[in-house]
């Protein structure tokens, strides 16, 4: 039950389409929202990690915990974009879980360990990179994902 | 036991130790899922959480392999049975090079189990993933970004 939980808690009307005909206007509004290509790929996965067998990692791993899960879910709805690219999501050893995209020369690591508790680590190019263990405030995690988008515009240009 | 007993808590759990019975030259290995596996560029790659310790008492579980020779088994078998398609070999002074230390946890099913305690930050993480080799190597799977 908490499992399939994770594709239906906090799912907004991003998926929705509404078209509603406002009788005081003269035209006719479109209220819709664009569609989040990202989340249903990302909450399957999530509800595989949280179904992984104990000892999934040839040792004693547990499965990732709902709580971490439902946290990752709840804070790339709030930063990633509806057209942003979906991170890998990979488990830890302990409950955890990490968010990951490496796209071009950025690189975004976001480590779950519990719900408030993020190590996050941004790279650009061949750089050290920056770390940040974040409790409460994730603004500045929105600023790497829009240099991610800016990386991913630059990807897509020069392909095409 | 083919290790010294190593030190325990109160409640009887292995507590953080430099274990002197496991040389620098001595080889660990640790076992690499596929679920930790990530794209870059086009290409699978490790992810460094898989060089991470558990955040239960920070340890990275390993296997000692002269303790899997000592008890009979092939280390390439024991460590991809009963289906874990990968792993690593670290050299035991290479870990202590880097602050990290080395110690033996024998559980009931898996007597060689070791840990690597010391693993906290990611570019420690980076540093153990760097100086790892493959052991049973996943195909067409990166150990670290080129």
């Amino acid at each position: 039950m908490m499992v399939a939980m994770i594709h239906s808690f906090g799912a907004s009307s991003r998926t929705t389409d509404n078209v509603v005909s406002l009788p005081r206007l003269r035209t006719r509004d479109n209220l819709s929202e664009p569609v989040c290509r990202w989340r249903a790929k990302v909450a399957d996965r999530l509800e595989h990690l949280v179904r992984l067998k104990p000892g999934w990692d040839g040792y004693s791993a547990p499965p990732v915990r709902f709580e971490n899960a439902y946290f990752a879910l709840s804070l790339l709805d709030n930063l990633l974009p509806p057209n942003g690219p979906p991170p890998s999501i990979v488990p830890g050893a302990a409950g955890d879980l990490q968010l990951e995209w490496h796209i071009g020369s950025v690189d975004i690591e976001l480590h779950v360990l519990a719900p408030n508790r993020v190590h996050a680590w941004f790279c650009v190019g061949d750089d050290v990179g920056q770390e940040q263990d974040l409790k409460a405030n994730f603004f500045l995690i929105g600023s790497w994902i829009q240099r991610l988008l800016a990386e991913v515009d630059g990807v897509t240009r020069s392909s095409a | 036991m083919l290790l010294d007993p190593p030190p325990k808590d109160e409640q009887g759990s292995v507590t953080p130790h430099d274990h002197r019975g496991i040389a620098d030259e001595d080889i660990v290995i640790r076992r690499i899922s596929e679920e930790q596996l990530v794209e870059k560029n086009g290409r699978r790659v490790v992810s460094s959480i898989a060089f991470k310790g558990a955040s239960s008492n920070g340890g990275m579980s390993v296997d000692i392999e002269k303790v899997i020779v000592a008890l009979g088994h092939n280390p390439v078998e024991f460590v991809t049975t009963p289906r874990w398609i990968g792993s690593v070999r670290l050299v035991v002074g290479e870990l202590r090079t880097l602050g990290l230390i080395v110690g033996y946890n024998p559980l009931p099913d898996n007597e060689a189990h070791g840990e690597v305690w010391g693993i906290t930050r990611r570019p420690t993480a980076k540093a153990v993933q760097k100086a790892a080799v493959w052991f049973v190597q996943i195909d067409q799977v990166d150990l670290i970004s080129t």
